[in-house]
């Protein structure tokens, strides 16, 4: 994979423009969005105007502001997530990849975790605790992880299987060095693909999730703008309101799409 | 051996020779009994010409020892009483053909000898000169000839002839056949033979099928010492001492099949304080290079080796394994017993699923057997250094991620051996013939071709310095000039570093090749081994290549 | 001519009469009437109902109480007459002897007794019976009620609250043994069809024997339903709460809307017994750093008024004008917290619904240098936590503002779920208790008047707003607004006497 051309897709380069751009767009969200998003800046329900150029939510604070900010709590979730739960399943698929007691022991606790409904808990968790941005993050990493590490540990199995680590073990090498040396950077498709997933659905949950209410609607969110603006739908305020939300998670959903795709084609082509 | 005067013929005790202040032939011991015939054997220098001179009392260097001819020393013996012996009842048949009289004909020469001991007529002398010239084998028409009229071959038939046309009781023989063609050899060695059935005979050879066709015991020079001595037959079956076994791989008409190897290392280092063979002894151990070796009694000879000889170097005792499949246990390796010598060369044939990659496996220890035990010469430590496998298709035991310098640097890197890498790496390289640019260092190693991979994973397997080497199926899949090449450099790899190789094939003309003994493997078991190593006995010499 | 004038005037009267009542100036036969609502309510039978006003209302479909209310005040139900007795502490009901329950058996005055030990027994949340000391059936349908001390609330919150239950049922059972099929048998206008708690549906049919009169509705469901105004616009519901703001639109729909006090208040509960919060100083500061006007605004958007910091609103009898209003005022606030030199961050517990005040709140409080995190979650998580005193402020909103004042006792000082638990000021204790107890009408307006004094300025909990309930129906029910609302101040409509048609 390394030291092969690095020649991608167009794919690739539109995704990481809308990736990087919304990327962007969140981190310069201060910078960017014309007012504070938790200030009452206007009247409720204003239509857009000058002054609000997407118009005011229903309480009275600008929708544009709210939509930067937003995306930074989106991205930020997403990117937390992804590298939380992929670290999470990195370590757990790597034991049980490594050490067939740990495997019998990780392997249930997959299933276990597997075999839970997810909005369940969620909605279990949502009546006790707030699920504010850390928890979320947290909550959604423990809920990501097993599939990912199931993926890494038949992953790291079918790479313990290959010639060459036997030919390493042949020269004496140790499970930490066979580890470093051939099972991670074999995993680095399995890690892409999952981390991009992850980002991905992670994107989508925190979006339903904050829909839903089920998390901390106080926390500026593309979720919690969907979440105060469908309860206003017969304000018929859809069109400066709900379609740039969805417009934001759609480009996003659409960016990382894009850019895995074009990566596990690479990988892909690489490997054969 | 136990000392008999009555029946032996020569009693040589302590032999010693030095010449200046280097001591050539050190403490030799030998005894011929009537009738038969020693093979005294050794690369050129060790000594053997030296040895049958001093016998003879010629030889110009300071002797100290005993020859006792008949029970009479040799070396205090009056001279002239001396001198009737020799060329009568004591004879040598020198190495150097120039010997001969150059402005004399050789037939005259031939009747001196006669004329010297009997008192015969010149007449009769020379018509006895005749004949024997002629039962030697140079036609008669010849032995008017000058010297220089003759070719070595038959300058060679009349040194024979002028030495033994007296019938001594004992014969000390230099080389007698070295300038004969194959079939001259074989002419004259049973011409030896059937003359002096009665007669003991010593006979000095570097060359060991021809003291395989002749004698009935043999001696192993190296360095002036002697290193092994026993029965010719068991000797050749089953060399004992490292150097002896290393005089048998390089000699040309033991090995009609198997690619020759030379002794490694230079013939002329010779440790004086210790074992001579251990400046190129691949299983030396500290003890060799200041400790003399005595011989000892092993295997029904007598061997001087402080490790009793060769030694098996990867011993697999009563090796079992099955695999549990869906359908049941699959018995994949039944009580399999089986050495590795150091520096041998072992092919392990059988049909698919016999269980060669299994027992590979095992005795590289990546692999556990169910039963027995796979043990080494080595620390264990030490072992995953001295074994290496290399596996039949390179690329899948090449990460793919890895550059060429990745691939050879991870062994090193593995044993955590110490820095620098970089010569060790580049000379691996340049050890199977591969680049050493820095470019080629750095491609992928997928991207090299089958041969350059072939080659690299055979790197990667030397940059530990093994001592076994497991290829598995090395050539399998290959074009056949491509195999040749591959086959070759695995050989110079033994004979430049005296590994052990322990080849996996189904390819019975690679077998034949490589190994100095062949397994079957079969449903599990070895069913039959082979020595790859044909010998030629004296008895039916094998037709040889014209 | 006399008699003519007189036979005029009563013609006259009759066709008033019968004009002016809505009931038979459009005499109502309604197959199925679907009332939606976000949420299920639980099993509508006593014990069984969520605590809370909706699942009273529907549970009250099923069950009488001895008396009930209407627009203007107490109606007789299950009693036709009832007296109080200040001497002996009794109160004396007299019940309709045709009143049946739902498998037929008359009720009697021995159902009313078992009613009040049951209660006893097994506490009913809705019902505090600590002042009832036991009933005796004096007659088959005479009962009479002993309290233990003078109870002003008593005909409100007991006799008009308290369901009745079939003792032949409930009889040597615990709600929690028993069967779920009987417990839904009551007295009421509506016999329980079917109830589904995954739907939040009920199906009640009319009661063919009631003993009140007709019951106008055939079928009449309470339905779950994910957005009530769109619910309505499909017809699907035939009246619902709907959100103020699409009252607008309802209206042009033909829809009846109404809007009306709820009785409720959303309340910034300060637990007064963790510091900084303990220092009268500091809660007053927080007061003046909330801008209710502008939460007014934004959370409601206008439909609905600032809260008094006496708690009662000014639709209530009980209201006293007369307390401070405190304007928000940051610089008046900062000047106050100058005695709190950085204040630790306080966390604010907030139900998801209250989530936009929350954030305004935290906004307010930021701007004057109080840092707030909120926590939004389940309100029974956040109820329990109230409970234990586990928090530092919590967005919190009771109803039961518009009728007996008593509700101050409960939510000022007492063990209710959500009471601001203040009983450090000695003076409002004593007059909370005497609240209880003051049988006559003036003097406990001023005893409830200075309750309300003492709360402004102590501030155990800051009232933000008092919210509207707006109301969008077919119009063909004449729902009306029960007097000091449902009970004991449900603000609903739907009182199920706007569907019976009552026997002259
Ligand atoms: N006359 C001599 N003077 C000095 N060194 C000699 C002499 N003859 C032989 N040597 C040395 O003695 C060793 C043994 O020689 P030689 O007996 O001829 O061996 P071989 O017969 O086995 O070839 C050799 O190193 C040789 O160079
Ligand atoms: S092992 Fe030692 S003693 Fe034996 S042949 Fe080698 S060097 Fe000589
Ligand atoms: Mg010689």
């Amino acid at each position: 994979m390394s030291r092969k051309s690095l020649r991608l897709s167009r794919g690739f380069w539109w995704g990481a423009a809308l990736a990087g751009g919304i990327l962007l767009l969140g981190l310069l969200a201060p910078w960017l969005a014309p007012y504070n998003p938790w200030n009452v800046t206007g009247q409720p329900f204003e239509p857009p105007s000058r002054a609000h150029l997407l118009g005011t939510n229903d309480a009275g604070q600008d929708i544009l502001s709210e939509l930067f900010y937003g995306g930074r709590t989106s991205l930020t979730i997403s990117l937390a997530v992804a590298a939380l739960s992929m670290t999470l399943a990195l370590f757990v698929g790597i034991a049980a990849g490594v050490s067939p007691v740990a495997d019998r022991v990780l392997m249930r606790i997959i299933d276990a975790f597997l075999s839970v409904p997810a909005l369940l808990i969620f909605l279990l968790v949502s009546v006790h605790f707030s699920l504010n941005v850390p928890r979320l993050i947290v909550l959604l990493s423990l809920l990501f992880w097993p599939q990912p590490a199931r993926m890494i540990r038949s992953q790291i199995l079918s790479t313990r299987a290959e010639k060459y680590v036997e030919a390493a073990r042949g020269f004496g090498a140790t499970t930490g060095y066979l580890t470093f040396r051939h099972f991670i950077p074999a995993l680095a498709p399995v890690l892409l693909a999952g981390f991009l997933t992850r980002l991905r659905m992670a994107v989508f949950i925190e979006a339903g999730l904050a829909f839903l209410g089920v998390s901390d609607p106080t926390v500026k969110s593309w979720g919690t703008m969907l979440h105060f603006a469908s309860q206003y739908l017969y304000l018929g305020c859809w069109a400066n309101w709900i379609l740039p939300v969805a417009a934001g998670i759609f480009l996003t959903v659409l960016g990382y799409t894009l850019i895995g795709q074009a990566l596990q084609g690479r990988s892909l082509r690489g490997e054969a | 051996m136990t000392r008999d005067s009555r029946t032996s013929l020569l009693d040589v005790e302590d032999l010693t020779i030095v010449y200046g202040e280097t001591p050539v032939v050190e403490g030799f011991s030998l005894r011929i009994a009537p009738g038969e015939v020693v093979g005294l054997v050794g690369e050129s220098g060790s000594g053997k010409t030296s040895i049958g001179l001093g016998i003879m009392g010629l030889c110009p260097g300071r002797v100290s020892g005993r020859a006792l001819f008949k029970d009479r020393d040799l070396q205090r013996l009056p001279h002239d009483e001396l001198r009737t012996l020799r060329g009568d009842r004591l004879a040598m048949v020198f190495q150097d053909v120039a010997g001969l009289h150059p402005t004399y004909p050789v037939l005259d020469q031939v009747a001196e000898a006669v004329q010297v001991h009997h008192g015969v007529s010149r007449a009769e002398a020379r018509e006895r000169a005749r004949s024997w010239l002629v039962s030697v084998g140079l036609p008669e028409e010849k032995a008017a000839a000058f010297p220089h009229q003759l070719s070595g071959g038959e300058r060679q038939r009349v040194m024979i002839a002028m030495a033994t046309v007296n019938r001594p009781e004992l014969l000390i023989l230099d080389e007698p056949v070295a300038f004969q063609d194959e079939g001259a050899k074989g002419d004259l060695i049973r011409w030896f033979r059937a003359t002096f059935e009665t007669a003991g005979i010593l006979l000095i050879t570097h060359d060991v099928s021809v003291a395989l066709r002749m004698a009935d015991r043999l001696i192993i020079l190296c360095g002036g010492r002697v290193v092994e001595e026993g029965e010719t037959e068991a000797i050749i079956r089953e060399p004992v001492h490292p150097y002896t076994r290393a005089l048998l791989r390089s000699n040309v008409a033991l090995n009609p099949h198997r690619e020759l190897i030379r002794i490694p290392g230079d013939p002329t280092r010779i440790n004086q304080k210790g074992c001579p063979f251990q400046p190129r002894c691949v299983q030396a151990v500290p003890e060799c290079s200041h400790a003399r070796p005595f011989l000892r009694q092993i295997h029904g000879r007598r061997v001087a080796c402080h490790r009793g000889g060769v030694v098996a170097l990867l011993t697999a005792r009563s090796v079992g394994k099955s695999f549990s499949l869906k359908g049941g246990k699959v018995e994949a390796l039944r009580e399999i017993t089986l050495s590795i010598h150091s520096g041998e060369g072992v092919a392990l044939m059988g049909p698919t699923g016999a269980g060669k990659s299994t027992l590979g496996a095992i005795l590289t220890r990546l692999l556990k057997p169910d039963t027995g035990e796979v043990v080494s010469d080595f620390d264990d430590g030490d072992f995953r250094r001295r074994v290496q496998l290399v596996h039949q298709h390179p690329k899948e035991a090449i990460s793919p991620h890895f550059t060429v310098w990745e691939t050879v640097e991870e062994p090193l890197r593995i044993v955590k051996a110490s820095h620098p890498y970089n010569d060790r790496i580049r000379e691996v390289l340049r050890e199977v013939g591969l680049p050493t640019t820095k470019d080629f260092l750095s491609r992928v190693a997928h991207t090299l071709s089958g041969g350059e991979l072939k080659r690299l994973v055979l790197a990667r397997a030397l940059v530990l310095d093994p001592l076994i080497i497991v290829a598995d199926e090395p050539t399998a899949g290959i074009d056949a000039s491509f195999a040749s090449q591959i086959l070759r450099l695995l050989m110079t790899l033994q004979e430049t570093r005296g590994i052990s190789l322990l080849v996996i094939t189904h390819d019975p003309y690679v077998a034949q090749k490589v190994a100095d003994r062949i397994l079957y493997l079969e449903g599990g078991q070895i069913k039959k081994i082979t020595p790859s190593l044909t010998p030629v006995t004296h008895r039916h010499p094998a037709p040889l290549v014209s | 001519m006399k008699k003519i004038v007189r036979w005029g005037m009563g013609a006259f009267w009759l066709v008033f009469l019968v004009l002016s009542s809505p009931a038979w100036a459009k005499p109502l036969n309604i197959d199925r009437y679907v009332i939606g609502d976000r949420k299920d309510w639980g099993f509508p039978a006593p014990y069984f109902h969520y605590p809370r006003g909706p699942g009273y209302l529907r549970m009250s479909m099923v069950f009488d109480t001895l008396i009930w209310k209407d627009a203007k005040g107490f109606v007789p139900m299950l009693a036709t007459s009832w007296r109080y007795e200040p001497k002996r502490l009794t109160y004396t009901f007299d019940l309709n002897p045709k009143a049946r329950w739902h498998d037929g058996r008359p009720v009697t005055a021995e159902d009313v007794t078992f009613t009040i030990t049951y209660m006893k027994q097994h506490p009913y949340p809705w019902i505090d019976l600590s002042h009832v000391a036991g009933a005796t059936a004096v007659a088959e349908h005479r009962v009479v009620i002993q309290l233990t001390r003078p109870y002003a609330p008593f005909l409100e919150d007991v006799a008009g609250s308290m369901p009745i239950l079939p003792r032949h049922i409930w009889k040597g059972t615990t709600p929690q043994a028993i069967d779920r099929k009987k417990a839904g048998i009551g007295c009421g206008p509506f016999i329980l069809k079917a109830y589904d708690a995954a739907q939040g549906a009920y199906a009640f049919a009319a009661n063919p024997r009631y003993y009140r009169g007709t019951v106008m509705v055939k079928s009449l469901r309470f339905q779950k339903v994910n957005d009530p105004v769109f619910a309505l616009l499909r017809k699907d519901i035939q009246a619902a709460v709907v959100p103020p703001e699409a009252g607008a639109l309802l209206r042009r729909k033909g829809y009846t809307v109404v809007s009306s006090p709820t009785y409720w208040v959303l309340k910034l509960l300060i637990n007064h017994r963790r510091s900084p919060m303990n220092e009268l100083r500091f809660r007053r500061a927080l007061l003046y750093a909330i801008d209710r006007k502008l939460l007014v605004k934004t959370v409601l958007h206008g439909f609905g008024t600032v809260a008094s910091l006496g708690l009662l609103p000014p639709q209530s009898p009980w209201f006293n004008p007369n307390l401070p209003k405190i304007a928000c005022d940051p610089a008046k606030a900062r000047e106050l917290l100058k005695a709190f030199p950085r204040p630790r961050p306080l966390t604010l517990l907030a139900p998801g619904r209250f989530s936009r005040a929350a954030e305004r709140i935290r906004q307010d409080f930021g701007r004057v240098g109080i840092r707030v995190t909120v926590q939004t979650m389940e309100e029974t998580a956040i109820d329990a936590m109230i409970q234990k005193g586990g928090f530092d402020l919590a967005l919190s909103g009771h109803g039961g503002l518009g009728g007996d004042p008593r509700i101050l006792n409960d939510v000022i000082a007492g063990d209710f779920l959500l009471s601001e638990r203040f009983t450090e000021d000695p003076r409002l204790n004593a007059l909370l208790k005497k609240n209880l107890e003051a049988m006559d009408p003036k003097k406990r307006h001023k005893i409830v008047d200075e309750i309300q004094l003492i709360h402004a300025r102590q501030i155990p909990a800051i009232p933000l707003y008092y919210p509207m309930m707006t109301v969008a129906h077919d119009g063909r029910v004449p729902w009306f607004y029960t007097r000091g609302g449902i009970s004991k101040g449900i603000p609903f409509p739907f009182n199920k006497d706007a569907l019976i048609r009552k026997k002259p």
